[in-house]
Formats: C-alpha cells, structure tokens, sequence
C-alpha cells in the first residue's frame, strides 16, 4: 500500500488540528489548542480499488507561510492550505501563498479549504459560497461537513 | 547550582541507528523503547514519512519541534548513500511547553483582536446603511410636510369659521409634531454617532425659560391640564453653552410627563445646586401623577437602535443629550404612582454683565409691491413646488414660473429676466451645486446678479458652506413654514426697487 505526505498548512485558528482530528479519529473539541511545531498522524483511505495511506502533518498556523519551517515541507506529496470563512484574513493571502508553494515544494496538488461552514449565516450560504468561490471546498470540522470527501478527493488524485 | 535546575539544562538525547532495509539497527532506548529489527516506519507516522526520504543520498536534516508519542522532540536525520542512516530524537518537551502557552495567548488575543475588527466593520456597515435610510425616509417626509406646515399657516391667516380654524390648526399640530418627531430620530441617530458638537454661547436663560412656558402652558391646557412651572431665583439669567440642547433636555422632559400624565397638573421646577469655577450646577425637576413603563428609558447602543420604543424616544434624546451636556439624570417613581424626572447640568454662566442684541421677530413683514417680484422656481418635486407656488401667489407680491428640466431652465435664465431663483437641492439628478455654476455661465447679465436661494433638507454645517461657497445667496430648511420662506425671500431681495 503506499503512502503520501500531506501538509495542512494556513493561519491560527482556522482548524487544521480539529480538520485532521475529524477525519482520523471523527472527534471534535470546541477548545482551542495552539499547535506548535508540527503534529504527524496517518489513516488509510480506501478507495473504490485502491488503498491508501495519507501521512498527515499538521503544522503550526502562521499568517505568512514563509515562516513555515523548511523541512516540514520536505518531500510532500500534497497541501492543504486551510482557512476560516469567517475570517478574511485567513484567505487574503491565498494566491500568494499558492504560487510560494508551487514555487519552492514541486508541483503538488494544494487544495484550499474553507473551514467553518457551519458558521455561515443560514440565509447567505449561496451568497458566500460565490464569494469564496476560490477556494476548492468548504467544510465543517465541527459538524464534519465535506470532511471525508476532501480527503478521499485529495487520495484520488494523488494515486492517479 | 541545586539538582532541579540543573535538570533543566540536560536535554534527554536518543540515538537510533537505521539499516539499509529501514529497520532498527541499535537505539540507546534512553527515550523511546524501539524493538531491535522492527521497521522504524511502524514506530510512528513520523518515522514513515522520514524514512521515504532516505533516497540513497547522503543528507542532513533537522526538524524542530516535532510531537509525537506524547514528546515533543527536535529531531536530527543523517542518511547516507547506502540508505542506512541514523536519527536523533532530542527531548524538549518542557521547552515547548512553555512556547506553547505563550502562543496560546498570543493566539487568543490576535483572534480576538480580528473578531473585534470584523465585528466593527459589521457595525459600521450597519450604521452606514442606517444613516442613508434615515437621510432619505426624512428627506421624502421633509415635502409633504412642508407643503402641510405652510397651505395650514396660509390657511389660518385667512377667514375661516371657528370650527375651520379649529380643523386646520389641528392639521397644523399634527405636521409639527411630526416635524418634531422626525428632527428627533435625525437627532438621536447624530448623538449616537457622536457627531454632536456643543455650541458656546451666551443666552438669556430667563427667556427661555418664558418661552418654553408660554408653550407648554398653552399646549397642556388644550387637554384640561395645568402646568406649573417654578424657577428659583438664584438661577441665573443668563447661561454661557447650548442654548438649543438645553431647550431640547427640557422640552422632552416636559413631553415625556405629557405622555405618561395620568393627573391634571405637571410641574416643572428649575432650582440651582451650587455655582464653582464659573459654573452653575442647575437641577431641572418634572413632576406628574402617573408611571413609566420599566425599560422605557434605558440607554441603546447603536446597533440596538431600532429596539427603542416608540413612547420611549423622548426619553432616549433625553439621555443622550445629558451625557452630551456631562450631566446626569434620574427617573423617580413617588408614591407608587408619581413620577419624578430629575436632571443636573453644570452650565457656565456669563460673569460680566451681558447685553443681548434683540431678537429677530418671527412674524412676516406685510409688504405691498407696486412691482411684482419675478420669482423662478426649479424644482421637481410637485409637492413642494405647489407650496412655494402657493406661499409666494398668497401675497401678490409674486409672479412666478416654474422649471423642472434643467435645459428649459438654463434656456429660460439667458433669455428671460428674474429678480430671485428658488432651487431645490437637485433636479433630474442635477446636483444644485453643480447646476447653479452652470446657470452664472449661461445667464445674460441681468440674471447673473439676481439673488439664488436653495431649498433643502441638506443643512448641515458643511452642506450650509457647500452652498454659500457654490454662491447661493441663502439656504432654507425643508420642511420650512410660509413665514420662513416669504422672509428669507424679502431679506435677499432689494425691497425698495418693488416698493
């Protein structure tokens, strides 16, 4: 079975820790811990006639992703650069920090998520997701939206 | 040096020697108890992840800070060309524990920090969209009610029957209250944005204490009520500040019992506390029979604007207004059923003896022109064009026309003579400021001195000097009276050469 690295990369308190948590262990905690340094988890992905196995490094939030430390980022097969939605701050910079990647770390593929959908006001979910319409998903740590899907996307596209 | 500090130096250090297969080939187990032989991929994620990088390079990697097995380890990886290598785990846990709880709280506040921001641009887009829909909903009011104010004063200067009289001032005192109720929401919305400046200037306090009396007097009575009202007389006579707030704090104080009277009698008290450094301490006092309802008169931020009551705007003005003045105020309840409004100012006083000059009469002067007045009006707006029309026609003394589209008035101005233009503040979309330069250029010389005076809802201090700067003669408030209008028309025209 082979293994991939991936990254979450993106601002504090967007909820990469929470995102990996849901996926791994479909756990979530209101509190918030900063992450330092980088945590590393794994879990298998099974797809329709492959497995795989995604080694998650899930690094402390920074607002300027140069200050992400080098050999993290090392040998990566893919990122995910996490935002919050209901933060513009935490998305402002994407472009930018899209093209330092592909830059610096190979071609790999960099998903940008939306993270805490479920914060959304009701009435203006369609409005907001044309809004963020650059960025590839929205997901929902805490009620565990789209959480798998963007994981089983990612798998897909690393084994093809 | 003692043995627990000492402690804190040595840092728990772990070598572990990888083969050219990726197994275990020796580790000191000072740390982690790593199994002789076993793959070090199966050890932790982390080690997976590492041991790909083992690509039969000779390299020397650090990564700092890296948590797992509950350590947190700085973690050196020296691999050689034959894939076999070597990794050492240092143990900082202590160390990055105290980062950690630095950047917690760091995190924590610049989180909040961001919050705060959004939540405050939140607000001002809130405030914004309020100020504009406060500005037009009073702008479309302010016509209706002008032509109200004006054809019932018109009216009542006429012959009309005692019951007439009594119908159309009625009219009258419904407009005004709604004209009073509609500066009131435009005042209120200015307190709570903090756009109020307080004026510095001396007034008779004793005139305006008659005026407010022969009001409220006359207005209470209309409903078999009696109003009192007691001034001490060590108040003084004249006061040094905002004439116009200080009327405003009384005036809906008085209104307020107006509402809530359930008796016969309201009576207002003026007594002086103290005076020090130039300053008297007034305490205005208003007491009626009757209760407020609880909540009434609390105090709203400015996003819960819209949570006032209704009856409870008064006291809103009030409160604001006291804060404005750095006063304070108090809502009694006397005898389970009696309610008693208390408000302390500090007011400077004049401490030389002041001279006021006299004031402006109210009433229009009765000119009878052996000329008539030739009077462009430009204005689109039917209603108020009608009350213009109207006021000017009422007198005799007028000829008037009257221009909607801008390029009939420009026509109108080179090649016809005026004596005055009456412009409202736009037409098809024109803005008065820009149509008015436009208008000096095509006017023949006649027209080129003739006085402009601009009707508009626009009168705040910088709109005022926008339009005296544009070169309008004049500016008159919407919704203005018939008098306001005829006077502000006979203080800008050279009267004697129609005389």
């Amino acid at each position: 079975m082979s293994s991939k690295k991936i990254v979450i990369v993106g601002s504090f308190g967007v909820g990469k820790t929470s995102l990996i948590r849901r996926f791994v262990d479909d756990t979530f905690s209101e509190d918030y811990k900063v992450t330092i340094g980088v945590h590393i988890l794994k879990k298998t992905v099974q797809l329709q006639d492959h497995d795989i196995n995604l080694i998650i490094w899930d690094t402390e939030g920074t607002d300027e992703i140069e200050e992400i430390r080098t050999s993290y980022l090392l040998g990566t097969h893919g990122f995910i650069y996490v935002s919050d939605v209901t933060r513009p701050k935490t998305y402002e910079k994407i472009d930018e920090h899209k093209q330092y990647l592909s830059k610096n770390f190979g071609n790999v593929p960099i998903f940008t998520v939306g993270n805490k959908s479920d914060l959304l006001p009701k009435g203006s979910i369609s409005q907001k997701k044309e809004e963020l319409d650059f960025l590839d998903i929205l997901v929902s740590a805490k009620e565990g939206n789209n959480v798998q899907r963007l994981f089983e996307k990612i798998a897909k596209i690393l084994i093809s | 040096m003692s043995t627990s500090s000492s402690n804190e130096f040595i840092v728990p250090i772990q070598f572990i020697s990888i083969d050219t297969d990726g197994k275990i080939k020796s580790s000191d187990q000072k740390i982690l108890n790593l199994e002789k032989g076993a793959p070090i991929k199966d050890a932790h994620p982390f080690f997976e992840s590492v041991i790909s990088m083992f690509e039969s390079r000779a390299t020397h990697l650090k990564l700092d800070c890296v948590n797992m097995l509950d350590c947190t380890f700085d973690v050196e990886v020296i691999t050689h060309k034959d894939n076999s290598g070597v990794i050492i785990l240092r143990d900082r846990s202590d160390f990055y524990k105290r980062i950690q709880k630095v950047a917690q709280q760091r995190n924590q506040s610049l989180i909040l920090n961001e919050l705060l921001e959004l939540k405050n641009d939140v607000l001002k887009e809130k405030e914004a969209f309020k100020t504009k829909f406060i500005k037009n909903f009073s702008e479309e009011l302010r016509s209706p009610l002008t032509l109200i104010s004006a054809f019932s004063s018109l009216l009542l200067k006429g012959d009309l029957d005692l019951e007439q009289t009594k119908l159309v001032e009625a009219l009258k005192e419904q407009s005004d209250s709604i004209r009073k109720l509609l500066d009131d929401i435009i005042e209120l919305s200015k307190l709570k944005k903090g756009d109020s400046k307080l004026a510095e200037e001396v007034f008779s306090f004793k005139d305006l204490l008659s005026s407010i009396y022969m009001n409220y007097n006359a207005k209470v009575s209309l409903t078999n009520n009696t109003f009192e009202m007691n001034v001490s007389k060590d108040v003084p006579e004249f006061l040094q500040g905002d004439e116009r707030r200080i009327a405003q704090v009384i005036k809906n104080l008085i209104e307020n019992a107006l509402i809530f009277n359930d008796g016969k009698h309201i009576k207002f008290e003026v007594t002086e506390n103290h005076r020090r450094a130039g300053k008297t301490s007034l305490r205005f006092q208003v007491h009626h029979k009757g209760t407020v309802p609880k909540g009434l008169g609390d105090k709203y931020d400015l996003e819960d604007l819209e949570k006032v009551n209704p009856e409870g705007l008064n006291f809103s003005i009030v409160r604001e207004l006291v804060e404005l003045l750095d006063g304070t105020l108090k809502f009694n309840e006397v005898d389970t059923n009696h309610t008693q409004q208390i408000v302390n100012l500090k007011v400077a006083y004049p401490l030389h003896e002041v001279k006021l000059p006299p004031k402006k009469k109210s009433t229009v002067e009765q000119y009878k022109f052996s000329e008539k007045v030739k009077v462009l009006i430009a204005d689109q707006n039917t209603t108020t064009q009608l009350t213009a029309l109207k006021v000017l026609v009422s007198t005799g003394n007028f000829d008037t026309e009257v221009y909607t589209d801008p390029r009939e008035l420009l026509e109108a101005v080179e090649k016809r003579e005026f004596d005055l233009i009456l412009m409202s503040s736009s037409i098809s979309q024109i803005d008065s400021i820009e149509l008015i330069s436009i208008i000096k250029q095509f006017a023949n010389n006649s027209n080129k001195k003739i006085p402009i005076i601009a009707l508009t809802v626009h009168t705040s201090k910088e709109s005022m000097a926008a339009y005296k700067a544009a070169g309008f003669k004049d500016v008159i408030k919407k919704p203005y009276t018939d008098d306001e209008l005829l006077n502000t028309i006979y203080k800008r025209l050279k009267i004697k050469k129609f005389l």
